[in-house]
């Protein structure tokens, strides 16, 4: 039985990849806890997103969530229940998770999927409207239905008492998605620094030159075999979560210049 | 502050039959409850109940309190602790 994840800031085609992933003999592959992209399903690993925020402002909490969420014979559980040899969890929250996952699991691995800083926070921020994908902050004007509500409670926020906290009441939707890009991809980075060989990182923006290459590099990396690949990516082609409103804020080239130097910041700390 | 658990569940039970639209929840709310345990305790109800916690006691919740209102017995820790 072998237990890997994917892990990423959201917005970088991981319904895609967890639907590819599936597709093979032997593997389930779980989309923040549902099998086969139904997320009216029941889900296959309990759902977690409150435990993302909880997890990231109180570092104590996160053993005790991934034991509880993620443990060892929940793993091998649902193995047998699904009838298959490896089980991959793909959610935004194993980033958060990652560390305790990889002391967990001995024999885990993770991909970290990154997203350019631009084409991320385009994608996830909402200025109107409900945001059926809602993954990154809203303009803070924006009325949120209950759903995005309680999706956005789960969602990384500075912890309290710290000077991004203070800071955060006064930022744009802009600054705050730069925000939740660097911290999401720095807890990737700390992950692959303690665990060189076992955490793979991934520029999402590969995955649209070859998309082959990058399955077939996710593979590897669990130690699965390859064969199939093409059929695999023809299989998850329906289960693109393309945004159907577009883009709502404009290039970097149109930021503020408070954003644009935030975004230059933390692009020069992740290194992507 | 401390109150009875009894509250508590008394609380969360009306708040989650309000929100549902039904006299009667698939299983009653306990001291040992927990989102998804009724099944009418799901991400939408949630909402609900932790608006409901914070008028009833007027505590001043943040989100980044959410965490702590998944359970009966973690929501009575944590509201015991505050209040």
């Amino acid at each position: 039985m072998q237990f890997h994840t994917i892990a990423s800031t959201g917005r970088t085609a991981t319904t895609f990849l967890a639907r590819a992933l599936d597709s093979f003999e032997g593997i389930a592959a779980v989309h923040e806890g549902h099998r086969d992209g139904d997320k009216d399903s029941e889900p296959v690993l309990p759902l977690l997103n409150l435990e993302n925020r909880a997890a990231y402002q109180d570092r104590s909490k996160v053993a005790g969530i991934v034991a509880e969420k993620r443990g060892k014979e929940l793993v091998a559980t649902v193995c047998a229940s699904e009838s298959v040899q490896t089980l991959v969890d793909v959610g935004y929250y194993n980033s958060v998770l990652a560390d305790a996952l990889l002391d967990h699991h001995g024999g885990l691995r993770l991909v970290g999927v990154i997203r350019n800083l631009e084409g991320f926070v385009r994608s996830a921020t909402a200025m109107v409207g409900e945001d059926p994908l809602p993954v990154g902050w809203p303009d803070p004007n924006k009325p949120l239905v209950t759903r995005e509500r309680f999706i956005g409670m789960g969602r990384l926020k500075p912890t309290r008492g710290t000077k991004d906290a203070e800071a955060w009441d006064g930022w744009s939707a802009i600054m705050r998605n730069i925000w939740l890009w660097r911290e999401t991809n720095a807890l990737l980075l700390d992950a692959r620094r303690r665990h060189p060989d076992r955490v793979l990182l991934l520029p999402f923006e590969r995955l649209k030159d070859d998309p082959e290459g990058f399955l077939e590099a996710i593979l590897d990396h669990f130690e699965q075999p390859k064969q199939g690949i093409s059929k695999a990516l023809e299989i998850a082609k329906g289960y693109e979560n393309r945004k159907k409103s577009g883009y709502q804020i404009g290039p970097l080239s149109e930021w503020s210049e408070a954003e644009t130097a935030f975004a230059a910041e933390a692009q020069a700390q992740i290194g992507f | 502050m401390a109150f009875e658990v009894e509250e508590l569940i008394a609380l969360v039970d009306r708040a989650l039959r309000e929100t549902s639209g039904v006299d009667q929840l698939s299983a009653p709310v306990t001291a040992q409850s927990k989102m998804g345990e009724p099944e009418e305790w799901d991400s939408l109800s949630f909402i609900s109940v932790f608006t409901a916690v914070a008028e009833r006691y007027e505590a001043d919740l943040a989100d980044d309190d959410a965490y702590h209102f998944t359970s009966i017995p973690a929501m009575h820790a944590f509201l015991n602790e505050i209040l």
